[in-house]
């Protein structure tokens, strides 16, 4: 049937909404892409197999998007005279239920998005109303569709009809006023009057540019010639943009009738839809549309029985981002390679098959129609002065409400992303808005105040673009993310000018050199001169727009860019190269482990060491007696078994002591006392850096001797005492004081510490005191704690031991008590209440005390001490294992009957640590500890409820290892010294980063792998109780220089 | 001619005289390279004959041969270039300059992950380490099995559905690194079937 009167029209009118309000109860399922990628196909034909099943009277039906694709898939249900549901996220099996509670008769109420009580009909300015006569009452938590936040501040326009009618069937877009206003062009306006009505609307290219549409239609309206082309822009390549595809796949007739005007308009008889290959959907719904317009007349010969012909041909994009420039797709579409060309003369002039063309985009002419039929004034009401109407954006990326939104011009950026988008996902902080695809800018948090409309967003550097906009948290990079832009237009340009095929190179070499922390300072200034360069001198607008991503985060995130050069830090962790490798990250003190792995390699043993100060002022102790967390993450291990790092380290503290010697010169002398209290690794580690920084630092100790847990805490057959001797003068050379006999609460005071002239505090007196058993007998002579009897044989004064003693606990403290009294000669039993796998202490030196003759009885534990005046022997009673308790370990539980009584003469109790019992305070006000008796700080700043005062270690975080002591020295020495010098205390966790990047040795990968970890040589278990002498032996300097060639050097990896 | 500074602009052949005239013999003409098999000529022929009205057909004519053979044989180019009379080298150069057109075998299913900004900030590059390591191949290649063939898409908007990516006809939105395996699995097991 040929349309050829109003009458005709009016009747198919009435066909479409018959289809639209069929009178029963209908479903719809959102069926874009978005809805269909989301599950919606499913839904769908869930609800069509169990309707078809059941008989049932509801009719089912097909829609677009109606732009909320956070929620989909969206299934809107039409009970008849009532009103109309939305419901979200729906699956299968909702869809199921949903079909349940109509065939009861009932609302469906979960998932319900928002009720609909009417449906606007844009074109002709009215509203149907779903109720007759009265909406029905709903439970008021359900919100009407204008009090859902995605929706109540949209305008909508280009979407006017998405997810409101079938897109397959032209009869509904007709129900809805369509084509009313293509036909009221043509029969009672004259081309004039239809371009006059265009400029007064005040009308704007919504592909970017933003250049008037009336004055485009006008130029090429009188530019000579018969022929001419309208050609509608739908290449939509901007990645993060979609709305296109939106408007194609939800509505393809409104794009068809604007075009059918402007063809009217400007005296066009072809037109061509460039829609690019990505869109299948789209282009087989144009398709369709395509179809039924011609068959109703509404494309071909004699539109409306008038002398205007018009027709429309689709044509496939292949993939160029290029093409969306006007003049490379004309080069497309006339079938050549898409390469733009200078203007003039501008495609108005000679365009297509060098006709005079005019190309608007899919939204520009999505607004034709509504204007035509509803006057030039009524829509520039929307918007504002220099920008009238709506226009379309796809929110996207780390937003709340992602979707389709239309927005009238110039609505601030901050409504459009917290009210309209709902804020930001999980909370977090916004961090920039990126409009304009690859050729727009990236706009900070700071300047959320700006209008979206043309100039606005152009003056910050950024331009409107087509309409993507993506919204960024802090986890995104910004020189990543330029980055990605660059390399994005590096890689589609076409390659016909000079600046922008070879500039978007050498941005993209220098953006490289930056993210991989190669970079230098003066990369900044190259790129920005690089980045005008290319601006000012490319063909097209491709080029003339791609330095605006790096040029604008160079604007509002120089800082970030500086901490990636200057500080090799990538703050949101996206750079690879400046994350650490996994035995850095793993390390508490950040040791940079590869490239000091890397200069034993090479032979340079002193460079490794003072590398390894940086972040670790004890490297002979840990080389010895560290619990090696980096050897757990070791890549290696995967393969084989993992680096030897400790005994790498080891070696080269051992090479430099024996052979050598690093002194280090402390920074120009700061004004500034500082008072370190405890020498254990902690004090020493805090005691160290603040020298290096030129503090003048005074460690005091409560102990005759230096060194804290270090000292009096491990035995000298692990940690030999010249090692920890050399550490502490490295120390001592940098000027540090040291004060023994110096007892906070009995020798010193904060308070009067204060008044010699100490600035500031750090408080790192270890856990001294061992828990008590609370049994019978604890208190008789020869019980002692594990660690007064490890300080006593330290001190050369150890008690004397005959018949045996027993060690009640299964931390490392109970082994190397056990291990010392074997070495004096006494049997040795270990008591532990829960099983060996449980056991806290190093496994290996399980094994080793085992080797040495050490009995352990597992799942024992103490009931009762024996003796008169001494101890002469100790009650046990066996355990079995129970339940998990909130350790996650099996709690031990005791079993009746099984008591035995071991003849002993000493009872060493080794069973936990806590701090010395302290009421420390400074101006009468008291130190704050925690429940645990532990001194409370923040867990990042190490500083305490004290001005001035910081604590670190293990009297804050309870028995820890001496590695992360280290970082708590290293955290506490940064944070006193920006509270010396006045600058505020870092908030967050620093991340250890590559210090060096030393090149990877010249090896194989194939010799690598043929090198094993070699084992380490150890004393024979019967000459090793003979003394206190060193146990493990150590590598020596070939299998060392081998063992560092097995490094995978992770730090280099991509 | 410098081969090593052609940019492939392609100004030389705009500015030759004899471009779209084709200078082969006749004799020389038929030694196209053969097909692999004889229905190919005959699809070949259909898709050209079905643009050949067209004014500008090249690219719809080349769109449909991509996407009945997932790529552009060589025969399939040598006759189009006979058939419409344009030079193998401007096919060519249009072959090449378009992303959508293969110039070597594709594997069955063409597995396209989005790269576009919107999945990018949501972990898309993740999800192509994922794909990569479970096909044990890298984007732009095919698997042994002719199975799958993995490409960088930008955008396919999916955008509010990120991390997207598209198997053949199919589009998954929201994609977990841990889905990848599950949904290489689906269309393995469709194979085998």
């Amino acid at each position: 049937m040929k349309i050829l009167c109003p009458e005709h029209l009016d009747e198919i009118k009435q066909r479409g909404l018959n289809l639209t309000y069929p009178g029963k109860v209908k479903i719809v399922v959102g069926m874009a892409t978005c809805g269909i990628s989301a599950g919606a196909d499913k839904v769908f034909q869930a609800l069509a197999g169990k309707i078809e099943e059941d008989g049932m009277e509801v009719v089912l039906d097909t829609t677009g998007c109606i732009g909320f694709c956070q929620k989909e898939p969206l299934v809107d249900v039409v009970y008849p005279g009532k009103v109309r549901l939305s419901y979200h996220s729906m699956t299968p099996e909702k869809a199921l239920e949903l079909l349940d509670a109509i065939k009861a008769g009932e609302f469906y109420w979960e998932n319900v998005l928002c009720r609909i009580d009417q449906d606007e009909f844009l074109i002709e300015g009215i509203s149907r109303p779903y109720a007759n006569p009265h909406p029905p009452e709903l439970p008021s938590h359900i919100p009407r569709y204008e009090e859902v936040p995605f929706f109540a501040k949209q305008v909508k326009i280009s979407l006017r009809n998405c997810g409101f009618i079938n897109p397959e069937r032209i009869e509904e877009y007709m129900g809805r006023g369509g084509y009313r206003a293509l036909h009221q062009a043509v029969t009672c306006m004259t081309p004039e009057e239809v371009i006059a009505e265009i400029k007064a609307s005040g009308l704007r290219g919504r592909g970017g540019a933003g250049f008037p549409t009336g004055q485009k239609w006008e130029f090429c309206r009188n530019s000579p010639g018969e022929v001419k082309y309208v050609i509608c822009n739908a290449d939509e390549g901007d990645p993060g943009a979609f709305m296109d595809r939106g408007i194609l796949e939800g509505d393809p007739h409104a794009v068809i009738e604007g075009m059918a005007i402007g063809a009217y308009a400007m005296g066009a008889q072809e037109g061509y839809i460039y829609c690019r290959a990505e869109y299948p959907l789209a282009i087989s719904r144009l398709k369709t549309a395509l179809t039924q317009a011609r068959s109703y007349g509404i494309l071909g010969a004699r539109i409306f029985n008038n002398p205007f012909s018009f027709t429309i041909k689709i044509r496939e994009g292949a993939g160029a981002f290029v093409c969306g420039e006007e003049t490379a797709l004309i080069a497309s579409i006339e079938g050549r390679v898409g390469e733009p060309r200078p203007r003039p003369p501008f495609p108005a002039q000679k365009g297509l098959w060098g006709k005079p063309t005019t190309i608007n985009n899919v939204k520009t002419w999505s607004h034709i129609a509504p204007i035509i039929a509803r006057g030039s004034d009524w829509y520039a009401s929307l918007g504002i002065a220099t920008a009238r109407g709506t226009t379309v954006f796809s929110l996207v990326g780390k937003v709340n409400n992602s979707g389709l939104v239309e927005i009238p011009l110039g609505m601030p950026l901050k409504e459009l992303i917290y009210d309209i988008g709902g804020g930001i996902q999980d909370n977090r902080m916004l961090k920039a808005v990126q409009t304009g695809g690859p050729s727009g800018g990236c706009i900070p948090a700071t300047l959320l105040d700006t209008p979206v409309e043309y100039e606005s967003l152009a003056k910050l550097g950024s331009i409107m673009g087509s309409g993507g906009m993506i919204v960024m948290d802090q986890g995104t990079c910004m020189v990543d993310l330029a980055k990605y832009f660059i390399s994005f237009t590096m890689e589609e340009s076409c390659g016909k000018c000079t600046p922008c095929r070879e500039g978007t190179q050498r941005l993209l070499e220098i953006l490289t050199t930056i993210t991989e922390g190669r970079g230098d300072v003066s990369d900044l200034e190259a790129l920005e001169d690089l980045a005008t360069y290319i601006k000012e001198v490319s063909l097209c607008g491709l080029g003339a727009t791609a330095p605006n991503p790096v040029l604008t985060t160079l604007k509002y995130f120089r800082e970030e860019y500086l901490k990636h050069i200057v500080d090799r830090q990538c703050p949101a962790r996206v750079c690879r190269r400046l994350s650490p490798a996994p035995c850095q990250f793993a390390c508490p003190a950040g040791i940079d482990i590869p490239s000091y792995i890397a200069l034993i390699a090479q032979g340079q043993y002193e460079e490794a060491l003072e590398l390894i100060q940086e972040d670790n002022p004890l490297p002979g102790v840990c080389g010895y007696a560290c619990t090696a967390p980096c050897e757990v993450q070791c890549k290696r291990g995967v393969i084989d078994k993992p680096v030897a790092i400790k005994s790498l380290k080891r070696f080269v503290a051992d090479f430099v002591r024996q052979n050598g010697s690093v002194f280090q010169y402390p920074a120009p002398p700061r004004a500034g006392k500082v008072a370190v209290i405890g020498s254990g690794p902690a004090g020493l580690s805090a005691a160290y850096y603040l020298a290096r920084e030129g503090y003048q630092v005074t460690v005091f100790e409560a102990l005759p001797v230096v060194g804290g847990v270090l000292r009096v805490g491990i035995p000298d057959f692990r940690l030999p005492q010249e090692v920890l001797d050399f550490d502490l003068q490295t120390i001592t050379d940098l000027g540090v004081e040291f004060k023994t006999h110096s007892r906070l609460g009995r020798d010193i005071f904060l308070d009067s510490l204060r008044d010699q002239g100490y600035q500031a505090f750090f408080l790192a007196i270890g856990t001294p005191n061992i828990t008590r058993l609370d049994i019978e007998g604890e208190d008789l002579p020869g019980v002692m704690s594990g660690l007064d009897f490890l300080r006593q044989v330290s001190l050369g004064r150890p008690p004397t031991l005959e018949k045996g003693v027993v060690v009640i606990g299964g931390g490392n403290v109970a082994i190397d008590a056990a291990r010392s009294a074997i070495r004096l000669g006494s049997s040795v039993t270990v008591l532990y209440r829960r099983s060996e796998a449980e056991m806290p202490a190093y496994a290996e030196e399980v094994a080793q005390a085992r080797e040495e003759g050490v009995i352990f009885r597992f799942l024992t534990q103490p009931i009762k001490i024996l003796g008169e005046d001494r101890v002469t022997g100790i009650v046990c009673q066996s355990m079995e294992l129970g339940k998990a308790d909130s350790s996650g370990r099996r709690r031990p539980i005791p079993v009746h009957g099984s008591e035995i009584v071991l003849r002993v003469d000493g009872v060493i109790r080794a069973i936990g640590q806590m701090p010395a019992l302290m009421k420390f305070s400074m101006d009468e006000e008291p130190l704050r500890v925690t429940e645990r008796r532990n001194i409370w700080t923040d867990p990042v700043t190490l500083s305490t409820n004290l001005p001035g005062v910081f604590a670190g270690g293990d009297v804050v975080t309870g028995p820890a290892t001496i590695v992360e002591a280290v970082w708590a020295g290293k955290q506490a020495a940064r944070s006193i010294h920006r509270y010396l010098q006045g600058m505020p205390l870092e908030e967050t966790f620093r991340i250890p980063v590559p210090r060096r990047r030393v090149a990877p040795p010249e090896i194989s990968d194939e010799e690598r792998a043929q090198f094993l970890r070699p084992d380490i040589a150890r004393k024979r278990a019967m000459e090793r109780i003979k003394d206190f002498s060193l146990v493990e032996l150590g590598l020596t300097e070939e299998q060392c220089r081998q063992e560092a060639l097995r490094c995978l050097r992770c730090d280099l990896g991509g | 001619m410098d081969a090593s500074k052609c940019t492939g602009c392609g100004t030389c052949l705009e500015a030759c005289p004899i471009r779209y005239e084709v200078q082969l013999p006749a004799t020389v003409r038929l030694a196209r390279t053969a097909y692999g098999k004889a229905t190919d000529e005959e699809a070949v022929a259909d898709i050209i004959d079905r643009h050949r009205e067209e004014r500008g057909n090249l690219l719809p004519i080349l769109l449909d041969i991509n996407r009945h053979f997932n790529w552009l044989p060589r025969p399939a180019i040598e006759h189009v270039a006979d058939d419409l009379g344009t030079p193998l080298t401007e096919i060519l150069r249009v072959a090449s300059f378009y992303n959508a057109f293969s110039l070597s075998p594709r594997g069955k299913h063409i597995i396209n992950i989005c790269l576009g900004t919107g999945c990018f900030v949501k972990g898309s590059p993740q999800l192509l380490d994922r794909l990569e390591r479970t096909l044990r191949i890298k984007h732009g290649q095919t698997t042994k099995d002719f199975l799958f063939t993995l490409e960088v898409v930008r955008c396919i908007g999916c955008c509010a559905l990120a991390p997207a990516i598209r198997v053949g006809e199919d589009t998954y939105g929201r994609v977990a690194p841990e889905q990848v395996p599950e949904i290489i699995d689906s269309y393995r097991k469709r194979v085998s079937l």
